[in-house]
């Protein structure tokens, strides 16, 4: 199920927990902009409040200590903070950062007084925390939120990698949720790629920006089995194109001499045996997008024409033949995708150019995101359970998956990414269609079947080319 | 580092700890929760005696700030301090008044002054309308939703105000 995307906010204010009662300013905060606090530091304070269609979770870090009456800042703490929530599931979306934070003796109120060299711009605790954030999290995403001027920090707002700076009395839940589809970690909203780990999200948050205009075109890097069709199917549908057509050309499975043919089309009489008008797949995804797969296997002449076609402005295409139409302006986005994560070196420099000019999106490997392997294998095993039943197996569906099965999958390198643990937990319900616990002995039995197909596949390719 | 005045330390108190940090959030807040039906009205009732109250003493206080306006951040201050004071007294005489006639022509600082205090009055004529009202109706959910109106244009006034005081210069400007 999806979860709510969880933000980190970094506040003096906000994130105090008070000796009795609730923190009134947090409280009033979040039914602002629709939060719900999970921070669990003022649980037997009062009901929990009601928020309706909440925007997210929010975690509040005070990002202070205080000692003796007295209020000292604390990156330490803040890092720690940021580090035990980049670990876990669900990440960190956001980071929402104060920029003042007020220190010193805790006066009868029991706010701290303040000093005066805490208000200078120059010596802003939040610019120094924004730093320390950037430098050991690249990717986190940072929205500094502050009633203070803007004026005085913007270039150091710059320097330091904040995504935006935005004034929290004017930002509303609208504007949060929109902070958090443009800037945020968050998962996919249609329920339909699996996927909460930093790797994935970041992806997916790159694979959004990529197709923020719906006119860029992005070069999908990514292992096989890592799902890169799923992801060139989401930039269409999170792109401008998404009321177009959706095109999927596999251009491995056509002989390299039609490959031009299938990709602009030809008119009647074009070549021998061409009897009649066929438009190209271009001309079919116009105003929506086209995706080509194993990019790196089309012939150099074809991908030199493609590319040449991508980086036109007008992006006039024409089929071939004697009798061919004058070119025609088409409107779409393309998606190329590519399992050589190296295509930039492995290619003629003039393609390796046109190439460097498409936004790049690396989809991760299985590896790279073990801490998701819990949530995909009960969900790739759900979905077995569910083809062989409507097969009419006997099956037993919703078995748990047991601690140490987890871990012996966890233990694997994946070289064939989700692919291959769908094929695992395929084969397991297979063989064992009614047991109710899916066992560690049963995962290193699929693994090694695995295995041996591998090399038994690599033996009759090489028995083949010999 | 700059050393920050003593009306740009009051100023900052004011607008970032009061009015930005705090009032502005919470009325937002009690507005969304009177549009949307006014049920938890506990936090109603609280905003009302325990946020609304203190605009008239936030009102004195914004109302000396910037009647001190002029006289700490001119440029004319910078005569009593050091090395400046060491000018003999007719000197500092007509070059106080002469740069602050510059600074006043040069950053519409009158201008700015003006807006603010037109600003703080439109917010009070706001406060008094609706405090008004709470004297003669008990405060429950439906005469605040009555209210409702009057609580957006005073919420819209303390915005523009917020605003209008972080038009000042921060430091005492050299002319």
């Amino acid at each position: 199920m999806m979860s709510q995307p969880r933000i980190l906010v970094i506040d003096d204010l906000y994130g105090r927990t008070p000796q009795q009662g609730r923190n009134q300013d947090r409280y009033d905060f979040c039914y602002r902009l629709k939060l719900v606090d999970v921070t669990g530091d003022e649980a037997g304070h009062g009901e929990p409040q009601k928020i309706e269609k909440p925007v997210a979770e929010a975690v509040f870090c005070r990002g202070q200590v205080e000692e003796g009456g007295v209020v000292r800042n604390d990156a330490e703490q803040v890092l720690g903070v940021i580090r035990d929530g980049w670990k876990s599931i669900p990440v960190w979306a956001l980071v929402l950062l104060d920029l003042h934070f007020k220190t010193g003796p805790v006066g009868p109120d029991g706010e701290p007084g303040g000093t005066d060299q805490e208000r200078d711009p120059s010596n802003y605790f939040g610019l120094q925390l924004l730093q320390r954030i950037k430098s050991e999290y690249s990717d986190l995403p940072v929205i500094v939120l502050s009633a203070m001027e803007r004026d005085p920090i913007e270039a150091e707002l710059s320097r330091r990698l904040a995504h935006e700076f935005r004034d929290r009395n004017r930002l509303t839940s609208q504007g949060l949720a929109d902070l958090l589809r443009e800037f945020g970690l968050v998962e996919d909203e249609r329920g339909i790629i699996k996927g909460r780990s930093s790797a994935m999200l970041k992806c997916l948050l790159d694979a959004r920006k990529a197709a923020a205009t719906g006119k860029d075109n992005v070069l999908l890097l990514g292992e096989t089995g890592t799902g890169k069709e799923l992801i060139a199917h989401y930039v269409h549908d999170m792109s401008p194109k998404r009321g177009g057509p959706w095109r999927v050309v596999s251009l491995h499975t056509i002989p390299e001499k039609l490959i031009e043919n299938e990709l602009f089309g030809s008119e009647k009489g074009a070549f021998t045996d061409s009897k009649s008008t066929k438009r190209g797949e271009v001309e079919l995804a116009a105003g929506g997008t086209l995706f080509i797969d194993e990019f790196h296997g089309i012939p150099y002449e074809v991908q030199r024409k493609l590319l040449r076609f991508l980086e036109e402005e007008t992006r006039e295409v024409q089929r071939s033949g004697p009798d061919a139409e004058p070119q025609q302006k088409i409107d779409l986005q393309i998606v190329l995708a590519t399992n050589d994560l190296n295509i930039r070196e492995n290619i003629r420099d003039d393609v390796s150019r046109r190439v460097s000019a498409l936004l790049e999106v690396r989809v991760p490997p299985l590896r790279e995101r073990l801490d998701e392997i819990p949530e995909l294998a009960a969900h790739l095993t759900e979905r077995a359970e569910q083809i062989l039943k409507a097969v009419g197996v006997e099956v037993w569906q919703g078995r748990t998956i047991e601690a140490d099965a987890v871990e012996e999958l966890q233990k694997y390198s994946w070289p064939a990414n989700v692919g291959e643990l769908r094929s695992v937990m395929a084969w397991v319900v297979r063989e064992y269609p009614r047991l109710r616990v899916v066992s560690a002995s049963q995962i290193r039995e699929a693994l090694s079947r695995g295995r041996r197909s591998a090399v038994e596949k690599t033996e009759v390719s090489k028995a083949d080319q010999a | 580092m700059s050393e920050l005045t003593s009306w740009e330390l009051r100023r900052s108190r004011f607008n970032h700890d009061w009015l930005g940090n705090h009032f502005l959030n919470t009325f937002d807040a009690f507005l969304q929760r009177l549009e949307g039906g006014g049920e938890d009205v506990a936090s109603l009732e609280r905003f009302i005696r325990h946020d609304f109250a203190q605009w008239p003493g936030k009102e004195a206080e914004v109302g000396e700030l910037l009647n001190a306006f002029m006289q700490e951040m001119s440029p004319r201050a910078l005569l009593a301090k050091e090395p400046l004071v060491r000018l003999d007294p007719g000197t500092r005489t007509w070059l106080g008044s002469v740069v602050d006639e510059l600074w006043r022509a040069r950053h519409s600082v009158t201008v700015a002054l003006s807006s603010a205090r037109g600003k703080l009055e439109a917010a009070s004529q706001q406060y008094r309308a609706i405090s008004k009202e709470l004297d003669e109706d008990p405060i429950d959910a439906e005469t605040l939703r009555r209210l409702l109106s009057h609580f957006r244009k005073f919420e819209c006034c303390c915005r523009l105000l917020k605003d209008a005081m972080s038009e000042f210069p921060r430091e005492v400007l050299v002319v």
